[in-house]
C-alpha cells in the first residue's frame, strides 16, 4: 500500500477520522432510520400518490440515497437479530444435549426451506403484530435478512463449540473459570473467525431476501398499495414502469451498499481477527489484506476507551453470573430437565396437531387443484433445480480450485470475489427481462442461469475454505509422488473437500429453491415473463392463499425429504471418514 | 497420612467408558504416590501408558474412579487455585498478547486490581526472560519464547504445587536444556510461593537431571512398578553421574519390555 503512505504523525488523526466516520456514520444512519420505522401506516407513500406526483419526480437522487439507507439499516438489524439467535440457540444445543434434540433438526429443514414461499405468510403475520404500524412492514425485511444468515451462524457457532481444543479447555478449567466465562473468554473467541466468514458466505443470500422482501411489501395490502422506501421496492417501481435508468441507478446503489459493506466492515473485521485461529502447525497462507484496517489500526481511539471498555467486561463476566446464580436459575434449569419426557412428547404432538390442522384446510381445497398439471410442474422446476446445482459446481468447484492452489491470485481475487458473492440474484432479474425484450428470446433459456447466479457462489467459497484447510504436508505428498490428471482429482481432491462440499451442496440446494420461486416468474413493466413450473405457480398467486400454500408445502415436502433421506446421512458420513 | 505431604494419592484407579464401543478401558490401577513439600517428582513411562491421566487428576480436572486424591489434608474435587499446571503444546489463547496470557489466571477472581495485575505481570516477565515481548502475539514466538508464557502464567497464581505435562517436548533440545536450567535456578532461589512440582516426561535424561524422585509407570492398565531415589542434590550432579543413572533406568526399560 505505498501509495497511500502516510508521514508518522498523520497516521492516528487519520486512524481515529476513519474509526469515528464509519462507526459514527453506521450508528446515524441506523438511529435515523429507526425513528423513521415507528410510525403509523399511512405515512408510507401509496401508489396512487406515486401516480399523481409522475415516476419523474420519484425517482429522484435524494430518494435513492434514503432507501439505500434504509435498505443498509435492515441489513444491520437483521444481523444482530442473527448473531443474538445464534448465541442463543447455538450454546443451548452445544450444552444441552436434550436441547440438541429439538433444535438440530429445526434448523436443517429451516436451512433449505426457501423463504419466497412464505413470504405473503410472514408479511401477514408481522403486520398482525404491529397493527396499523410501518414497524410491521419493516420487521417482515428484516426478518428475511434474519433468515438468510441465522441458521448458518447458528451451524457455525456449535460445530466451533463442540470442536474447541481440549488444551484449551483445559487451562479454562485450570483456572478456575465457570462455564459463563469460559465461554465469553475462549469458546466465543475461538469460533469468531468461523462466524465472520459465515456472515461473508451468506451476505449474498441476506441481500437476496432483503431486496425480495422489499419488493413484495409493496404489493401489500392490496386496497391501496404502499410503498416501503427501500432499494427493492425502488427497483420494483422502475420495473413496473419500464424506466431502465432507475432500474440501472437503484441496482448501482445496490452495488455502493454492497461495496460498503464489504470494505468498511467486514474485511477489516476479518483482517482483525485473522490471529484467532489456533493452529499447532505452520501457516503458509497470506494474510488478508484491508486497506480500511491499516488505517484504523493507528487510531488511538481505542486506548482512549480502553478504561471504560475495561469495566464493561468486569460486569459482564464476574458480575453476572453472580445475578444468575442469586435468582437461583441454575435450580430451574435443572427441575426443567427432570420433565424432559414430557417436553419430548408436548413437542411432538403439536407438531403432529399442526401437520394434521395444515393438511385438514388444504383439504378443503384440494378437490379443485388440478393434480396431474401439478405434478408434472414439481418435476420440472424439481429438473431445473437440479441442472442449476449441477452446472454450479462443474464450473465453479475447478474455477475455486484454480485460484485457492496460488496464494497470489487467491489474495487478489478473494476481495473482489467476496463483494461480487454478495451481489443477490434480484441484481440480475431485471438485466435478464432487458434482454429477453433486446434479444427477443423466451424467459426458458435464463431460468437456470438466473438459479445458478443464487448457487454458484456457495460452491465457490466453500470450496476455497476447503482447499486451504488441506494441510500442507498432505500437499506435498501429492507432488512427491507424482499424483496427476484424473487420480489427483478422485484420489486427493474430492475426498478432501468431501465435506466442504456437502455444506456447500445443501446451502445451494436452499438458495436455488428460493431463486427459482423469483425466476420463473418475473415482470418487466405491463410484460410477465414465465415457464410452466412450482415457482411461477407460487408466484402468480400471491392473493390465492390456499394455493400458494399447497406450493410451498409440496417444495417443504421435498425438501424435508432430501433433508432425512440424503443430506443427514451425507453429513454423518462426512463427519466419520473424512475429516483431518 | 502424615502432616508433611502435600499431596497423597491413595490406591487410585480410572478407567474410561466408551459409550460407542460399550466397553470399559481401565487406564490406571492401584496408583500410589505421595509428594512432599521441596521435593520434585518425575513420572516416566512409555507413550499412553496414563501418565497424563494422572496428571489431570492431580490437577482436579478429572476425578478418579477409585481411590481419593488429597491435597494439603483435602480430597481434591475440583481445580485449586494453589495448584498450576503447564503444557506440553503451551496451550495460549492466540487472540491475547503475552501479557493477556500471563495475566489469564489473575483475571478471574472478583478483586480484580488492574494495578497489582500489571506489577505481578512485570515481575513474572523479568523473572522467566520474555523482556520486551509484552505485547506480542503468540504467532509471533517462538517455541522456547512460548512455553516461557506458560511457565509465566501458570506461576502468576501463586501455586504451591506445579504440575508438568512433558513442558520439553514439543521444543528442540538445546532450548528444553535452557528452559529447564532457567526453572531450576527459580526453584532453588525459592522466592516462589512453589513447595513442590511433579513432572510428567518421556525423556529418561531430563528426568534424571532435574528431579529427586522417579516414579516408573509402565503396564496396561498402568501401575507405578519402580520408584529411584536420587539422593544427590540437583546441583552437586556430574554429567557422567547423570548419564550412568540414565542408563541404567533405559536397561530397566528394555527389561521390562522383553518380558
Amino acid at each position: 500500500m505505498t501509495w497511500l503512505k502516510l508521514p508518522r504523525k498523520w497516521q492516528p488523526v487519520v486512524g481515529n477520522l476513519v474509526l469515528c466516520g464509519i462507526g459514527l456514520g453506521i450508528l446515524i444512519m441506523m438511529g435515523w432510520c429507526l425513528t423513521q420505522m415507528n410510525r403509523p401506516l399511512s405515512q408510507l407513500p401509496t401508489q396512487q400518490q406515486l401516480d399523481v406526483l409522475g415516476s419523474k419526480n420519484y425517482f429522484t437522487f435524494a430518494q435513492l440515497v434514503e432507501a439505500a439507507l434504509r435498505t443498509m439499516t435492515r441489513l444491520f438489524i437483521g444481523m444482530l437479530w442473527s448473531l443474538a439467535f445464534s448465541l442463543v440457540f447455538g450454546v443451548m444445543a452445544a450444552r444441552y444435549k436434550t436441547a440438541r434434540y429439538f433444535i438440530l433438526p429445526l434448523v436443517n429443514l429451516l436451512e433449505s426451506v426457501p423463504l419466497l414461499g412464505f413470504l405473503t405468510f410472514t408479511t401477514a403475520w408481522f403486520m398482525g403484530w404491529f397493527p396499523n404500524n410501518v414497524l410491521g412492514v419493516e420487521a417482515v425485511a428484516i426478518f428475511g435478512v434474519f433468515t438468510a444468515q441465522a441458521w448458518n451462524i447458528m451451524l457455525v457457532l456449535y460445530q466451533s463449540l463442540r470442536v474447541t481444543p481440549k488444551e484449551l479447555l483445559t487451562v479454562a478449567d485450570q483456572f478456575g473459570c465457570n462455564s459463563w466465562q469460559r465461554f465469553w473468554r475462549l469458546e466465543f473467541i475461538y469460533a469468531v473467525p468461523g462466524i465472520l466468514w459465515n456472515m461473508v458466505i451468506s451476505q449474498s443470500a441476506a441481500w437476496f431476501a432483503l431486496v425480495a422482501c422489499e419488493q413484495a411489501t409493496v404489493a401489500f395490502p392490496r386496497t391501496e398499495t404502499l410503498i416501503l422506501p427501500g432499494i427493492g421496492s425502488y427497483i420494483q417501481i422502475a420495473l413496473d414502469r419500464s424506466n431502465f435508468g432507475a432500474v440501472a441507478a437503484a441496482l448501482g446503489a445496490l452495488l455502493v451498499c454492497v461495496l460498503f459493506t464489504n470494505v468498511c466492515l467486514f474485511q477489516p473485521l476479518i483482517k482483525g481477527t485473522v490471529h484467532y485461529k489456533y493452529s499447532t502447525g505452520t501457516d503458509n497462507q497470506l494474510p488478508p489484506q484491508s486497506r480500511v484496517y491499516d488505517l484504523v489500526s493507528h487510531a488511538k481511539l481505542p486506548k482512549w476507551l480502553h478504561q471504560w471498555g475495561h469495566q464493561v467486561s468486569t460486569w459482564w463476566l464476574l458480575s453476572l453470573p453472580q445475578i444468575w446464580e442469586n435468582l437461583r436459575l441454575p435450580q430451574f434449569m435443572q427441575w426443567l430437565h427432570k420433565w424432559l419426557k414430557l417436553w419430548l412428547t408436548l413437542w411432538y404432538f403439536s407438531l403432529g396437531c399442526a401437520m394434521v390442522g395444515l393438511i385438514g384446510f388444504l383439504a378443503t381445497y384440494l378437490k379443485w387443484l388440478n393434480w396431474q398439471t401439478l405434478i408434472w410442474w414439481t418435476l420440472l422446476t424439481t429438473g431445473r433445480v437440479l441442472a442449476a446445482v449441477v452446472l454450479s459446481a462443474l464450473i465453479f468447484i475447478p474455477l475455486a480450485v484454480w485460484v485457492a492452489s496460488n496464494p497470489r491470485r487467491l489474495n487478489r481475487i478473494q476481495p473482489w470475489g467476496q463483494v461480487i458473492g454478495s451481489i443477490p440474484a434480484d441484481v440480475y432479474v431485471p438485466v435478464v427481462a432487458l434482454l429477453i425484450v433486446a434479444t427477443g428470446t423466451t424467459h426458458q433459456w435464463w431460468v437456470i442461469p438466473l438459479i445458478m447466479t443464487g448457487t454458484q457462489w456457495y460452491f465457490f467459497f466453500n470450496v476455497i475454505a476447503g482447499y486451504l484447510a488441506i494441510p500442507a504436508d498432505i500437499q506435498e505428498v501429492t507432488q512427491v509422488f507424482h499424483l496427476k490428471g484424473w487420480r489427483w482429482w478422485t484420489r486427493f481432491l474430492f475426498p478432501s473437500l468431501f465435506p466442504y462440499l456437502i455444506t456447500a451442496i445443501i446451502n445451494a440446494a436452499g438458495a436455488a429453491w428460493n431463486a427459482d420461486i423469483a425466476a420463473e416468474l418475473i415482470t418487466w413493466g405491463t410484460k410477465q415473463f414465465s415457464v410452466a413450473g412450482l415457482g411461477a405457480y407460487i408466484a402468480g398467486n400471491t392473493d390465492n392463499k390456499p394455493a400458494e400454500a399447497t406450493g410451498v408445502l409440496i417444495i417443504c415436502g421435498l425438501v424435508g425429504i432430501c433433508v432425512i433421506f440424503i443430506w443427514q446421512p451425507l453429513y454423518r458420513f462426512a463427519e466419520r471418514r473424512f475429516h483431518y | 497420612m502424615t502432616n508433611s505431604e502435600l499431596l497423597n494419592v491413595k490406591h487410585v484407579s480410572k478407567t474410561f467408558e466408551h459409550a460407542e464401543k460399550s466397553g470399559i478401558r481401565p487406564v490406571l490401577t492401584d496408583i500410589n504416590l505421595a509428594v512432599k513439600p521441596g521435593q520434585f517428582i518425575s513420572i516416566i513411562g512409555p507413550s499412553g501408558v496414563g501418565k497424563s491421566t494422572l496428571l489431570r487428576m492431580m490437577a482436579g480436572i478429572s476425578r478418579p474412579s477409585t481411590g481419593t486424591i488429597d491435597f494439603a489434608g483435602r480430597q481434591i474435587v475440583k481445580p485449586s487455585q494453589r495448584i498450576s499446571m503447564v503444557f506440553q503444546n503451551f496451550a495460549l489463547f492466540p487472540w491475547l498478547t503475552v501479557q493477556k496470557n500471563i495475566a489469564f489466571g489473575l483475571e478471574n477472581s472478583r478483586k480484580r486490581n488492574q494495578g497489582q495485575i500489571q506489577q505481578k505481570v512485570r515481575d513474572l516477565i523479568n523473572l522467566i526472560g520474555l523482556k520486551g515481548l509484552e505485547a506480542a502475539y503468540p504467532y509471533e514466538l517462538s517455541g522456547g519464547m512460548k512455553q516461557r508464557v506458560g511457565f509465566a502464567r501458570a506461576l502468576a497464581v501463586n501455586p504451591e504445587l506445579l504440575l508438568l505435562d512433558e513442558p520439553f517436548s514439543a521444543l528442540d533440545v538445546l532450548t528444553g536444556e535452557q528452559l529447564s536450567s532457567d526453572l531450576m535456578t527459580l526453584w532453588r532461589q525459592g522466592d516462589l510461593n512453589m513447595k513442590a512440582l511433579v513432572m510428567i516426561t518421556h525423556n529418561i535424561s531430563e528426568a534424571v537431571r532435574l528431579s529427586n524422585v522417579i516414579y516408573v509407570m509402565n503396564g496396561s492398565p498402568g501401575t507405578l512398578v519402580r520408584v529411584y531415589r536420587l539422593k544427590t542434590p540437583v546441583e552437586q550432579r556430574t554429567a557422567s553421574q547423570i548419564m550412568r543413572k540414565t542408563l541404567e533406568i533405559t536397561q530397566y526399560f528394555k527389561q521390562m519390555n522383553r518380558r
